[in-house]
């Protein structure tokens, strides 16, 4: 199996189809040839850790909604990565949806210390809308994109779970 | 000695006082909220009680009159407040006295406050110490103008009472000076419950900072240890600390230890203090006098073989100081980075959540003092401080590296650490020659750039590698892909992949 991968560049890695995946196994990445072990997986079968010509590599990696992987960590630095192609297909993985959700959600858990916005009120895109009080400094959460305010779902003082929906803007 | 004393605090602080305590033989009382009662701290101590949250607008370690309740009710003779929380609240200090209960905390002459910085300044000019220019003290909107007019920009606003960067702001823009103080005043309100009083000053460009740790007992013995440096700061936080200073001259540090002493003994202090300068183009700034236990403190314990946390409460319980000359052997350095969790990469902001993964680093001379584990669940409410670790060689340079290799072998997963950018602080030019400062940490575009310094070229092929490879195991995302391909009718050599991909039955587990 081919994968055109984007990594900082284009990057060709290829995975020997016919591979033991309980044995160390090739995998060439353009022009170099590395020898991989799967150590260790979580439940559902996702990679943690793996042997790369002998060094231990606890890996993660961060995928979008349809599975794609885009962004593996190395020892915590990020790395954007972008499947380009798969094999010799001709297909194309599908870009990720682009427009703007007007849904705005507690980023991080927090408690809600001002309400900056009105239900009706007309907002810019980037208007401050709420401050949330989180390990001890106040995140401003800003207006996604311009619209109207729709209801809005907290009061002040009140402790958000992370993605809980903070109002809408219509 | 204190018979009981009850630590009011979480996290690192409170499990490193339930281990003086102890060691001094005295009861060592924890108090926690519910999320943490996991941690070592609670674990550790010999009693541990369960505070209420009884407003959602005040968290329970700042809920004053409950801890205040429960020392009393736990008959404890001291209180240790740790830092941050209820370490610089008058009114605590007050309310426990009147019970008979010692704070742990330096106590002055009368006529000072040592948590009042603007009153310390003052002590110490009349000391006759170099200080940075700035306003006298005011509260009202209208006065802002005119001393913004004095100082110039860019400056410094403080409040009258602030710790570890709270109540703190450099403001190097006119148009976001009202906004920083009505900020101030509302955070001084809130998390150090005190005056709203302002002071404005200098913002000394490329100032470094170093401070000297102190111990005074109240005969008057006085010991004043070396400076310790903290070059990589955020939000005046800091995020690295070495002692003693690279690059401070030996005439500078006799110079500036015996204006430590002049200066604590003109106010009184017994207990222990550290007393923080400025170090702006050769020149030292008096910053002020901080009256609690800190993170550093633990540096110079490995520098100088003194438990300052330990002799701290010993002090104060009002036992003697019993050490006599300090043996300063020329031949250690110590380095310490503390390990956060929140994401360098995104203005600093905090990770909470759940540690999936934690490998520690391990060898001679290396030295973790951390309150997470594997499972741990790293509250969203509270300073995101998580490890400490540090280092000591025979040389700065012995240093340096075997912290830069600890920080490589640590390993955190679950949430986001600044333990990349502090690896690449550590290899930088700049870090090692010792002009590194705390503005340029600020600097977004610097701290890409000192994670990205870490990227080799073959990094990003095992990158690519590993993104490859984890798409390939997953059958389920290959299997809907193939359904794609399979509409736009191209030939399908997904297929293959997808079916070899199966889980065959009797696999072995890995």
């Amino acid at each position: 199996m081919n994968y055109s991968v984007h990594c900082e560049k284009k990057h060709s890695v290829s995975i020997d189809r016919k591979a033991d995946l309980n044995k160390a196994f090739g995998i060439a990445v353009d022009k170099s040839q590395y020898t991989v072990a799967i150590r260790k997986v979580q439940e559902d079968g996702k990679i943690k850790t793996l042997m790369i010509d002998h060094r231990v590599v606890p890996i993660e990696v961060e995928r979008r909604g349809d599975g794609l992987p885009v962004r593996v960590f190395l020892k915590g630095i990020p790395f954007d990565v972008e499947i380009a192609k798969m094999a010799s297909t001709r297909f194309r993985p599908p870009l990720p949806e682009r427009e703007i959700s007007g849904e705005v959600r507690a980023n991080l858990p927090g408690q809600i210390v001002a309400i900056m916005v009105r239900e009706g009120e007309s907002v810019p895109a980037g208007a401050p809308l709420v401050i949330l009080d989180a390990m001890k400094m106040e995140n401003e959460i800003m207006a996604p994109k311009a619209g109207r305010v729709g209801k809005i779902a907290v009061s002040r003082n009140e402790v958000l779970a992370k993605g809980d929906l903070i109002l809408e803007i219509e | 000695m204190f018979k009981r004393v009850l630590i009011a605090n979480r996290g690192l602080i409170q499990a490193n006082c339930v281990r003086a305590v102890k060691e001094l033989g005295a009861t060592a009382i924890a108090v926690f909220e519910e999320q943490d009662r996991e941690t070592a701290g609670v674990r550790n101590a010999d009693e541990a009680y369960e505070l209420q949250t009884r407003d959602a607008s005040l968290r329970p370690y700042l809920d004053l009159e409950q801890i205040v309740g429960l020392a009393e009710k736990l008959e404890v003779d001291a209180v240790h407040p740790g830092y941050g929380f209820l370490a610089q609240n008058a009114r605590f200090a007050r309310e426990l006295e009147s019970r008979g209960i010692r704070l742990i905390a330096p106590r002055v002459d009368g006529r000072f406050n040592l948590s009042n910085k603007y009153m310390v300044k003052e002590a110490a000019q009349r000391a006759g110490l170099p200080v940075v220019r700035g306003t006298e003290l005011f509260s009202d909107r209208e006065a802002l103008d005119a001393a913004v007019k004095a100082v110039g920009l860019p400056l410094v606003m403080k409040a009258t009472h602030g710790y570890g960067g709270i109540g703190m702001r450099v403001l190097k823009d006119k148009a976001k000076v009202e906004r920083a103080f009505d900020h101030i005043q509302s955070t001084s309100h809130k998390f150090l419950m005190n005056s709203p009083e302002v002071f404005l000053e200098e913002y000394l460009q490329g100032a470094r900072h170093v401070e000297f740790p102190v111990l005074r007992d109240e005969r008057g013995r006085t010991l004043v240890f070396p400076e310790l440096e903290c070059p990589v700061q955020r939000r005046f936080q800091k995020l690295l600390i070495e002692t003693p200073a690279p690059h401070l001259e030996a005439h500078m540090r006799t110079r500036l230890q015996s204006e430590v002493r002049v200066l604590c003994e003109r106010i009184g202090v017994f207990g222990l203090a550290s007393v923080e300068f400025l170090i702006h183009e050769g020149k030292p700034y008096f910053l002020e006098i901080n009256g609690y236990i800190q993170p550093s403190h633990t540096a110079t314990t490995l520098l100088t073989g003194v438990d300052l946390l330990k002799e701290q409460i010993r002090l104060l319980s009002g036992e003697s100081l019993d050490i006599g000359e300090l043996q300063i052997r020329g031949d250690r350095h110590v380095i310490g980075t503390y390990i956060f969790a929140e994401d360098p990469l995104d203005n600093f902001a905090p990770s909470p959540g759940v540690v999936d993964r934690l490998y520690l680093p391990f060898g001679e001379e290396v030295f973790m003092q951390t309150s997470i584990f594997s499972g741990a669940n790293i509250s969203p409410f509270y300073d995101p401080m998580v490890a400490k670790l540090l280092v000591r060689g025979r040389t700065r340079n012995e240093a340096m590296l075997k912290m830069g290799i600890t920080l490589d072998e640590f390993f955190v997963e679950g949430v986001k650490t600044n333990i990349p950018l502090m690896r690449g602080v550590l290899q930088s030019e700049a870090f090692r020659e010792g002009s590194l400062t705390a503005e340029f940490i600020a600097e977004a575009d610097n701290r890409r750039q000192l994670v990205d310094s870490l990227k080799s070229g073959k990094d990003s092929e095992i990158a690519a590698l590993v993104a490859a490879l984890a798409l390939h195991r997953d059958g389920e995302t290959l299997k809907r892909m193939d359904a794609l391909v399979a509409e736009q009718g191209s030939s399908s050599v997904l297929g293959a992949a997808t079916r070899w991909l199966k889980p065959r039955k009797n696999r072995p587990r890995l």
